[in-house]
């Protein structure tokens, strides 16, 4: 097992220089560049004459953007080794220090989406898969499926206009993740005002993958009821209850547990759009303002470390995935 | 002939059982008025090639069929006097594992892969008895020697991945006796294990009557291992009972032509020769049975009454008897 874990650590290092290597790629091709949004911020429109090719030469060289781009990559990779992911182009604070601010908050998203995703989907397709083709379980059904075909921005804005305080009622906020004087509440306060807040973004970003995931569980369930060992629980007078909860569940969880490898990308670049609609402050909008201004720093720094919450995702799901299914653990 | 004192003897007598499926091509009437009638103690054998219902009559014993597809289920199959056909679900429950096991053809299938063969082992005395985990294991693990398993107490604590095909069907036979049943289901216990295993879980059943005193009925397509165990053989064909008959009567003198039929395919009867002989043709779909005897058009002898009407039983001796048209007349009086 450990040794298995092990292996599995080491894998982190080539996919890391895979995934930044495309990423580094992907963004220098757009087009766009750092210094040209410098100069449109800093004097409006801008002007193709002389003085202004030498202030581009001048800040491309002072950023090393005019060597090659394989050369670039490099460098960088050479200062990530070191932990040195430099400072924003943007206002030239350290990298780490912006994606430490605003990672806690979107990692508070992503663990929260995962535990409501998991904690709703497994009874619901559970339940789909035990009572397959009554009613309940086709009004189910056609729920989830238009649920997962809803893309999240539009629900959000539909969510901002109805509930909101857009064109109808006025029940949740839509700014922020706190109250402005939150942080004078006691602690019970807090975090009811925090919950409140997070509330419709937290919806948005979990019920796509509450949709698909209970899908799964239903498609593993139903598989796993016409398997012949639970035929012989049957033969052998176990209870239903003990058949669905005990005999069934455990099987069916095991696809289950691999496809949270799967959901966690998405719930990371999910973030990015819900984020930036509710105005949060998290990881996710950070990366998408870095992205619009080609702060290249920053967007590698934000990229690096999704990697890498992503790769440890996918360890800890090898090792939920070894505690579910004995067959696993020979490794 | 028959009093009531002699009717105690039968564990149990399945009477008239019809089991029906609604399938895409229609009603499938996979047991068509089947009876036999196992005494305690006796092992019977239901025989026939495969799709003759025998499973499926062995399923509807312990009432494993479910609406869908299951579409009809009537007859008797009385147990100890009670008819398991009017069971509440709950009382079958209680009757499933405790007083009637089964034995399934895959063993590696059979047994839930993630969870440790003495814990499954456990959730059925649990079940039934109430015990804990602790409480059973002392008991699993007498069981599990006693069908030859060595080191139990390791062996219980093992996934059955980790044993090999004989050794988890006699983890299935511990389970299957564990709570002392009365009778037990042997779906073609051997089919799916090599030739030095099949000989020792066939000793192992033999065992099981003679020492536990339970009845059993096998299930197989294999008269050789038939012949190993049943003193009672019923013979199976679409559906339908077509022979019937103490083991060493049906053995020394089969009448049915489907019998005969299926004693010719033996290797040992095929005398040496390169092909064993073979049945022309194959069961007929139960949706569409054959009109009359549903074994006239693989039959070397069918006559015209045997196209167009359904032969009647014909007991041809108290430990004998068929459904043929050939045997019409030949009935003993009772």
């Amino acid at each position: 097992m450990l040794r298995y874990i092990i292996k599995r650590l080491l894998f982190v290092i080539p996919t890391f220089l895979g995934v930044s290597l495309i990423t580094f790629a992907l963004i220098q091709l757009a087009p766009g560049s750092p210094v040209a949004y410098k100069l449109r911020g800093e004097g409006g429109a801008m002007r193709a004459n002389f003085e202004t090719e030498k202030i581009i030469e001048q800040t491309k060289a002072l950023y090393g953007l005019d060597k090659p781009i394989i050369v670039q990559y490099l460098l960088w990779l050479r200062r990530i080794i070191t932990l040195d992911f430099g400072k924003s182009f943007k206002d030239q604070r350290f990298v780490m220090e912006k994606i430490w601010e605003t990672l806690p908050i979107t990692l508070q998203f992503t663990i929260l989406e995962t535990f409501l995703i998991y904690l709703i989907a497994i009874p619901i397709g559970a339940y789909s898969a035990v009572r397959s083709r009554s009613f309940l379980d086709q009004l189910i059904t056609i729920i989830l499926f238009l649920l997962y075909s809803l893309p999240s921005f539009w629900v959000a804005m539909l969510l901002i206009m109805f509930l909101g305080g857009g064109d109808w009622w006025n029940l949740f906020p839509v700014n922020g993740i706190n109250s402005i004087d939150a942080y004078a509440y006691p602690w019970w306060k807090w975090l009811l005002d925090r919950l409140w807040h997070i509330v419709l973004p937290l919806f948005c970003m979990t019920y796509g993958g509450l949709a698909g995931l209970s899908r799964y569980m239903r498609t593993g369930m139903l598989d796993v009821i016409k398997q012949d060992y639970i035929r012989t629980a049957r033969a052998y007078g176990l209870s239903e209850k003990m058949i669905v909860f005990k005999y069934a569940m455990r099987n069916s969880l095991i696809p289950i547990v691999t496809i949270f490898g799967g959901l966690l990308p998405g719930l990371i670049s999910g973030s990015v759009i819900i984020e930036t609609i509710f105005s949060i402050p998290g990881m996710g909008r950070l990366g998408f303002e870095a992205v619009l201004s080609r702060d290249y720093p920053l967007i590698m720094g934000i990229f690096t470390i999704s990697t890498f919450l992503t790769l440890f995702g996918l360890i800890i799901n090898d090792i939920l995935y070894a505690l579910v299914d004995p067959r696993i653990r020979l490794e | 002939m028959k009093s009531n004192i002699q009717n105690n003897n039968y564990l149990l007598e399945i009477e008239n059982l019809k089991v029906y499926f609604s399938t895409v091509l229609g009603t499938a009437y996979a047991v068509d008025d089947i009876s036999f009638k196992i005494r305690r103690g006796q092992a019977v054998a239901l025989v026939g090639e495969s799709g003759c219902g025998k499973t499926v009559t062995a399923l509807s014993i312990l009432r494993l069929l479910h609406t869908p597809p299951l579409s009809h289920l009537s007859g008797r199959i009385k147990f100890e006097g009670r008819d398991l056909i009017t069971l509440s679900e709950e009382e079958m429950r209680r009757v499933r594992g405790r007083h009637i096991s089964m034995v399934f053809q895959e063993p590696m299938s059979s047994l839930n892969p993630v969870f440790r063969v003495g814990d499954q082992i456990a959730d059925v005395m649990k079940m039934h008895f109430g015990m804990t985990k602790e409480e059973s294991f002392g008991k699993i693990e007498k069981v599990m020697e006693w069908v030859g398993i060595t080191d139990p107490h390791m062996r219980l604590r093992q996934y059955p991945y980790e044993l090999s095909g004989g050794l988890v069907q006699r983890v299935m036979i511990a389970m299957a006796v564990v709570c002392e049943p009365k009778l037990l289901i042997a779906d073609e216990p051997t089919t799916a294990l090599d030739v030095t295993i099949q000989a020792e879980i066939l000793k192992l059943l033999r065992r099981i009557k003679h020492e536990k005193e339970m009845s059993v009925l096998l299930i197989s397509h294999d008269l050789s291992v038939v012949a190993r165990i049943a003193e009672w053989v019923v013979v199976l064909y679409a559906g339908k009972k077509v022979e019937e008959g103490s083991s060493t009567v049906i053995y020394a003198k089969p009448t049915h032509p489907y019998t005969k039929a299926l004693f010719d395919a033996l290797p040992a009867k095929s005398g040496g020769k390169k092909r064993l002989n073979t049945i022309p043709g194959s069961v007929p779909l139960t949706t569409e049975p054959p009109k009359g005897c549903r074994f006239h058009p693989r039959c070397p002898s069918a006559m015209h009454i045997c196209e167009v009407k359904e032969p009647p039983w014909i007991q041809l001796s108290p430990e004998q008897g068929n459904a043929c048209w050939l045997y019409a007349g030949e009935e003993i009086k009772t």
